[in-house]
């Protein structure tokens, strides 16, 4: 009895003593490709060194299994928190589940950042994430393989429908001048460019009539015919940055989010030259066709027990030197004054990513719209209608102008 | 032992049981009848989930997917299985490697890393077409074409055909072999003996495969989300997929528990048909 008693009091002992010295563990989370998940992780290592009470423990995804992830840790309360979030997840979410980070307005400088994109994350005045940096549609294009092709790079939509034809002459019929990447994107800028309206008035209300529509999908249509985008046969799904096409070149192009030039230009071969078109033009345009959202932004979460804790090291995450020359542009191109100072004093701000902001900082763009399932749904349907055959553009668009007008 | 011993030990896997299956199977039928987004508290809307089920044509489009992937291959993961047992239960040399080297694919399973591997051989330039390539054949689009985008998910199944083909054998080497003996006395032809003497004595073993293969396809969701992601326009849109995107993707919890509560019925009245077919079918021992 005396035995037990004795080896209870160390245990008791024992575990007050870990009490007294217990490192606050801080989950963040986030998505990525490999490149922004080996900086990123060695940021956390490098903040993780210079901390005696706080751990972050990291946790990453690929983006499709992290939305689904966080939606279901939201849901049961056990999110991370410091989170990466994407543009419309606040919807989904609801604003609720973050923590207003106007709270610590003066640790994370939020007067230093562009206040259009600081207010897209802004809903009725509460802060809730902070916008990493812009993110804008832009062109890539594959220069080795056009060279190949002995073809210039598309600047216009003209040259991109001529391009499909001749690199199929030049390099046989499995190579394509551009792919299915977003096709929701490629179809909303073609259509906005030509027509000046976006899909969305200011007040929220649908405002396409139906040959706006058909405008974007006889384009899209054209692309199809004339062998800009691979067949179904050979693309039956959206691409991927795993895909061979791609890193072999096949698949010479692609519309893509500012802030993920860079994981395309790492997927290439060796070698292969990605350029930079920021916009294709065309004869009679009546906008520039670009929207902007935050390329991601990061959030604390409400229920989070380390609150304090958190914004500092977000702040340290977004703005020291260490963390900024740790992560370069693998996150796209950062908005936080301090980080810009920093990646401008070590000639830093190159590549691809810079030369997509730097191409579209000054591009009079729209704020992304954002639509429910269902209308996203439509118009993603519609054109893999198009693309198999088994609708006409006049088909979808009624299909389309139906679902947005019920 | 006193009596209570029995249930102490049972305890464990009644805990398990209740706290991993038949709550949320209650929760499921519960929230079925309330509009939950996951981010909110379910608000009660009684059978509006079921009246949207039926009147959106995805419901349909996603269940006839479903019935034809079922109805390809049940049948012949049946026939297959039970040639192959039927191969593998005479008595020749090496018999042992073949059983073994046949029941590998089971073990592999139906997981992501088969389902990506899967994806890369039915590519159109991949190792299949090109195979094909060498008879003479012209490269299909296995994932763009409707009909070879289920051929190309069924065959996965097929070639998962182990652990079924061990019961079948099992089943035939429980055959008394005094009945092939006197079969064979009468002069029967061994077609007639396989006809008349293994497919009814091992009857009760094709119902059980054929019932876990029926639930077993009727609940597929790894294959054609990994490999089609329920394409070519829906063609291998399954009610499993159609089920997580509803609840995953556009977080309409409610209504993925409704289409939940549905499969699980057509499951069941698949099943009592089957089990009523099998009286006149089906003989027992006893």
């Amino acid at each position: 009895m005396k035995k037990i008693i004795s080896i209870f009091v160390m245990f008791v002992l024992v575990l007050s003593g870990c009490g007294a010295n217990q490192t606050k563990e801080i989950r963040f989370s986030w998505w990525g490709s490999n490149d922004r998940n080996n900086a990123t992780l060695q940021a956390i290592d490098d903040y993780n060194a210079s901390q005696d009470d706080v751990e972050i423990i990291p946790e990453y995804y690929d983006y499709g299994s992290y939305q689904t992830k966080l939606s279901t840790q939201i849901s049961g309360g056990s999110e991370a928190c410091v989170l990466q979030v994407d543009y419309h997840w606040i919807n989904d979410f609801g604003a609720d589940k973050f923590y207003d980070l106007n709270e610590y307005s003066d640790l994370l400088n939020l007067a230093g950042y562009n206040q259009d994109l600081l207010n897209t994350m802004n809903y009725d005045g509460k802060q809730v994430s902070l916008p990493s940096g812009p993110n804008v549609p832009v062109f890539i294009f594959n220069k080795t393989t056009f060279d190949k092709a002995g073809i210039e790079i598309p600047t216009s939509w003209e040259e991109l429908e001529a391009a499909g034809p001749a690199m199929q002459e030049a390099l046989g019929d499995t190579y394509y001048p551009f792919s299915t990447l977003m096709p929701y994107d490629l179809f909303y800028e073609y259509t906005y460019e030509a027509t000046g309206n976006p899909i969305f008035d200011e007040d929220g209300n649908f405002n396409w009539t139906k040959d706006d529509i058909l405008v974007g999908l006889n384009e899209y249509q054209k692309l199809i015919d004339d062998n800009v985008i691979p067949s179904t046969e050979q693309a039956p799904d959206e691409m991927t940055q795993g895909d061979p096409q791609w890193i072999d070149g096949e698949w010479a192009g692609a519309l893509t989010w500012s802030g993920s030039v860079s994981s395309w230009q790492d997927s290439l071969q060796e070698g292969d030259e990605l350029v930079v078109v920021p916009t294709l033009s065309m004869d009679g345009a009546k906008s520039t066709g670009k929207v902007i959202k935050p390329a991601m932004s990061y959030a604390i979460a409400d229920n989070c027990e380390y609150k304090d804790e958190s914004a500092e090291f977000l702040n340290w995450f977004v703005s020291s030197e260490q963390s900024t020359l740790d992560l370069g542009m693998t996150r796209g191109m950062v908005d936080n004054p301090d980080a810009i100072k920093i990646l401008d004093e070590n000639g830093m701000l190159e590549g691809p990513a810079y030369e997509a902001y730097v191409t579209t900082k000054d591009i009079d763009a729209a704020p992304m719209p954002l639509l429910s399932g269902d209308t996203n749904r439509v118009i993603l349907d519609g054109l893999s209608n198009l693309r198999y055959g088994s609708k006409t553009p006049d088909e979808v668009a009624d299909d389309i102008y139906a679902e947005f007008t019920k | 032992m006193s009596k209570k011993t029995p249930y102490i030990y049972l305890t464990p896997w009644l805990i398990g049981l209740v706290v991993f299956k038949i709550y949320p199977m209650i929760e499921t039928v519960v929230y079925s009848f309330t509009d939950y987004s996951l981010m909110n508290d379910p608000q009660f809307i009684g059978l509006e989930n079921y009246t949207t089920l039926f009147q959106n044509p995805k419901f349909m489009t996603s269940l006839t997917a479903t019935l034809k992937y079922v109805i390809l291959t049940v049948p012949f993961a049946l026939m297959f299985g039970l040639f192959i047992a039927f191969i593998l239960n005479f008595k020749i040399k090496g018999v042992g490697l073949f059983r073994t080297v046949y029941y590998i694919p089971s073990l592999l399973g139906g997981s992501v890393a088969v389902a990506v591997l899967w994806q890369t051989l039915f590519l159109y330039d991949g190792p299949i077409n090109n195979f094909l390539q060498l008879f003479g054949v012209e490269p299909i689009g296995w994932f763009s074409d409707p009909n070879a985008a289920i051929i190309s998910l069924s065959l996965l199944r097929l070639w998962q055909f182990g652990s079924m083909m061990l019961i079948f054998l099992a089943a035939l080497q429980g055959v008394p072999e005094e009945l092939y003996e006197a079969a064979q006395i009468e002069g029967a032809s061994k077609l007639y003996i396989f006809k008349r003497v293994t497919i009814p004595i091992i009857s009760p073993v094709i119902l059980f495969n054929g019932v876990m293969a029926l639930i077993g396809a009727f609940q597929e969701f790894t294959a054609p989300f990994i490999i089609t992601n329920g394409g070519p326009e829906y063609h291998t849109y399954f009610l499993n997929m159609y089920i997580y995107e509803e609840a995953f993707t556009y977080y309409n919890f409610g209504y993925a528990c409704a289409l939940s509560l549905i499969l699980v019925l057509i499951i069941l009245a698949v099943t009592v048909v089957v089990f009523a077919l099998s009286k006149n079918n089906v003989f027992y021992s006893d």
